[in-house]
């Protein structure tokens, strides 16, 4: 591999290789890779289609922990288990598979690199072209529009705010008039700097306390922190906060087929569902066909009319549990009745039957609006966050939902279909 | 089962490389995304070693309303503990639970051997029908005429063909198994509406022994179970011989999987050889169990046992256990007649001739006479 510009970048599948930076990204976002793992990959590709042992002088300096061949073979095992975690396990098996010991001429057992690898050209502005028209176009144009913006220290330009009078929301959320100028430009540039932070951050610069410190009342501070987080979110969604907890693959999939000649992007099968979701929702958001909900109704506006008007939402909800639901899982109506819900993952939102519950539902409000909501079961997603959450879900305790969706009216009943949600 | 309630469970459990050791479950400490954790200590001292054990939520013992098998209880620590039952209490709660998960539509769909055969199915449906479906030639009844796929039409076939539409795939499949989808539960609605909806995934037989297979009942459990009064009394007398197509089913996508793995390992290929146990192993229950029911519930027709035999031995020699399946052919051919069965004495007596050829030639010729006798009784075309 050579570290020059030209070939700086190699591109497989969804993963991007930079050998200068030494960092890989998958649809975009940067893997947590060690030095060990990136060796190990950079080892086998530039191998390709050869086999790599851990003798192999490539590896000498990653394996040196161990002086003997089994050890460093064991070591090396080690390495690409982790690799494959950090890949995918899906992903990794695409390009890279092992040969035993037994099947091994050299009996130290091997592994190689196979399938397609290309060499990215490089645009004027150092980045791979084909990261952003190939892989995820409006990801990065609309990062670099962000940072460049905040490089050049112009004004601030993000697609979906363009049109959102900031002015209006702040005074309808109860700020001061007097200061609306100064705030929107705080507003602005807190919004610059998350959304084009790489990597997502629990704690920011103080919103809150910025406005605070200018007089506004508590109660303002809050309801404007509150708002422009959801901004926050609707404009960064490689962060995966929208979709958390809920990921239709089959309707994320068909809006990306949709999309797909429109976008000018590869074959959904190149793309998880996340860099699908991903690709949809900055492609709106940049072609300002994404809606900001919670702005729409703050300033007085309906609900959506169109089935086909996506938007990004937030509102409180409350699982709606059909008893006779409940009482299909052995044990189920006891423990409810007894307000246990130890069972919500396990028995519940895992269990393995697809006739159990296979619509959840909820209900809530965007803003003033009762609307319901229909999720399907079996793409509720789980993580360390979601599973601690589950339970509060089925003990019907009400939550923040946020995500992009589209919504069906019929008669006077609204109702919210998510293509991805989250807490 | 809440998953407190398990607090007081003992469990066999290896520590390390020691042998294994009984621990009793001491607290509850929470649910994730993929296990339940417990503190446990070991039951002959539990104040000395504390630790916090984790079990996978795929664990089936930790889903039961009813303390697993597995399981027993710390009764001296734990008098007052809810799960302490009479043996008696515990085997009707035990059926309560079983019959109350089998009632479910989808209660086949959590047993990996016939998420297998799901699987299989569209497959079968893609390689025989995508092509006809393609060139606009795909005749209207196309679900009847594939003998792989028309008993598993039901609503697990729907969810496998759903869950199958959320992978990527060519447009053109993805049309089919859209038409399929449709196709199927169209399918579905005729059959109930004419009373004649009775797939091999909702036969109450195949659901029972779906819960022996994925752990949750042992094989005397499961027994008792199905001699049960409340489990014969909700079974209608047409199942059992339904469940009967069960056994080749199993044994054909057995047989698939290991010619699979054997094509595999041919071309330096590695392929998972647990997929092909558990598929054999699943089938050679499914033939037991079987026979054991077909003993009980229809004992005016012994031809049955007679052909759960003959394919618990076609099984066996998936698995090289050529003596015992030999032994249970000849066994079936007690009850498998010339007169009431004979195509099944026919199959019978070819595979005991292919079997001894080499061993045992006049044993052998002496079957191959036999069925060259029902052959041309019968005119059957096949070559032996």
């Amino acid at each position: 591999m050579h570290d020059d510009q030209q070939h700086r970048y190699l591109q497989f599948g969804p993963f991007i290789f930079d050998s200068l930076e030494l960092t890989v990204t998958k649809n975009g976002i940067t893997l947590p890779f060690e030095r060990r793992h990136y060796d190990i990959l950079k080892c086998l590709i530039e191998n390709r289609p050869e086999k790599v042992r851990c003798t192999d002088t490539c590896l000498s300096e990653t394996l040196s922990s161990q002086p003997e061949i089994n050890e460093k073979h064991r070591l090396l095992t080690k390495y690409l288990s982790e690799l494959r975690g950090l890949m995918g396990k899906t992903e990794y098996r695409k390009y890279i598979r092992n040969t035993s010991k037994k099947r091994d001429p050299e009996g130290t057992g091997a592994f190689e690199f196979f399938g397609p690898v290309t060499h990215l050209q490089i645009s004027s502005t150092g980045k791979p072209t084909t990261l952003t028209e190939a892989i995820n176009p409006n990801l990065s144009s609309f990062q670099n529009a962000v940072i460049g913006a905040n490089r050049k220290g112009g004004a601030y330009d993000v697609p979906l705010i363009e049109h959102l009078d900031i002015k209006e929301c702040l005074i309808r959320l109860g700020c001061t008039k007097d200061l609306l100028s100064s705030e929107e430009a705080i507003i602005r540039n807190w919004l610059g700097q998350r959304v084009s932070e790489p990597l997502w951050r629990s704690e920011g610069p103080a919103l809150y306390d910025a406005l605070k410190e200018r007089g506004e009342s508590a109660k303002a501070c809050s309801a404007v922190d509150a708002f422009v987080q959801h901004l926050v979110y609707c404009c960064a969604p490689r962060h995966g906060s929208v979709s958390s907890f809920y990921l239709s693959i089959r309707k994320v999939s068909e809006a990306y087929r949709m999309l797909q000649g429109e976008m000018q992007v590869g074959n959904a099968s190149d793309l998880s569902p996340e860099g699908q979701v991903i690709s949809v929702h900055n492609y709106l958001l940049s072609t300002n066909r994404l809606a900001f909900l919670p702005a729409r109704l703050l300033l007085g506006g309906a609900l959506p009319n169109k089935d086909d008007e996506l938007f990004y939402f937030t509102g409180l909800f409350t699982f709606t549990l059909d008893d006779s639901d409940l009482a299909k899982i052995p044990g189920g109506l006891k423990a409810l009745s007894s307000k246990s819900t130890d069972f919500a993952v396990t028995s519940f939102f895992a269990n393995p039957d697809p006739s159990i519950c296979p619509i959840l539902k909820f209900s809530g409000h965007l803003r003033e609006f009762p609307v319901t909501m229909s999720l399907s079961r079996k793409y509720v997603r789980f993580s360390s966050v979601t599973a601690a959450i589950l339970p509060m879900v089925l003990s019907k305790k009400r939550l923040e939902l946020r995500g992009i969706g589209a919504m069906r009216h019929n008669d006077d009943l609204h109702e919210l279909h998510p293509l991805a949600c989250g807490f | 089962m809440e998953a407190r309630h398990f607090v007081g469970a003992i469990i066999s459990l290896r520590d390390g490389h020691n042998e294994p050791r009984d621990w009793v479950l001491l607290k509850f400490l929470g649910e994730g995304k993929s296990g339940i954790v417990y503190q446990m200590a070991p039951v002959s001292n539990p104040s000395t070693e504390m630790r916090v054990v984790k079990f996978p939520s795929s664990d089936v013992r930790f889903q039961m309303t009813v303390l697993h098998n597995s399981f027993r209880l710390a009764e001296e620590m734990f008098p007052e503990h809810p799960q302490r039952l009479t043996s008696e209490e515990r085997l009707r709660r035990l059926t309560d639970e079983m019959l109350l998960r089998i009632e479910s539509s989808g209660a086949a769909f959590r047993v990996k051997a016939y998420r297998n055969l799901l699987r299989a199915a569209v497959l079968a449906l893609v390689a025989h029908f995508y092509e006809q479906f393609r060139l606009g030639t795909l005749p209207a009844s196309f679900l009847d005429r594939d003998d792989a796929v028309t008993p598993l039409i039901d609503e697990n076939l729907v969810c496998q063909i759903e869950f199958k539409l959320d992978e990527e795939l060519p447009n053109e499949i993805r049309c089919f198994l859209e038409c399929c989808v449709e196709d199927v539960k169209r399918r579905i609605d005729a059959l109930k509406t004419t009373d004649s909806y009775h797939p091999l995934l909702q036969n109450r037989f195949v659901k029972l022994l779906g819960l022996h297979l994925e752990g949750f009942l042992n094989w005397g459990e499961l027994l008792i179970i199905t001699n049960s009064d409340r489990f014969r009394k909700e079974c209608i007398s047409s199942e059992i011989l339904n469940f009967k197509d069960a056994i080749p089913f199993l044994y054909y996508r057995a047989s698939e999987e290991k010619q699979s793995l054997e094509a595999a390992r041919e071309k330096g290929e590695s392929g998972a050889s647990s997929e092909v146990v558990d598929m054999i192993l699943a089938t050679k229950a499914t033939a037991l169990y079987f026979e054991e029911t077909a003993v009980r519930y229809c004992p005016s027709l012994p031809y049955l046992s007679g052909f759960a035999k003959s394919w618990l031995a076609r099984t066996l020699l998936l698995s090289d256990e050529k003596n015992e399946a030999v032994a249970l052919l000849e066994e079936a051919l007690d009850t498998l007649t010339t007169d009431e069965y004979p195509l099944e004495r026919f199959d019978t007596l070819l595979d005991l001739t292919r079997l001894l050829r080499d061993s045992e030639r006049d044993r052998s010729n002496r079957y191959g006479r036999e069925a060259l006798e029902i052959k041309e009784r019968l005119g059957i075309t096949l070559s032996s």
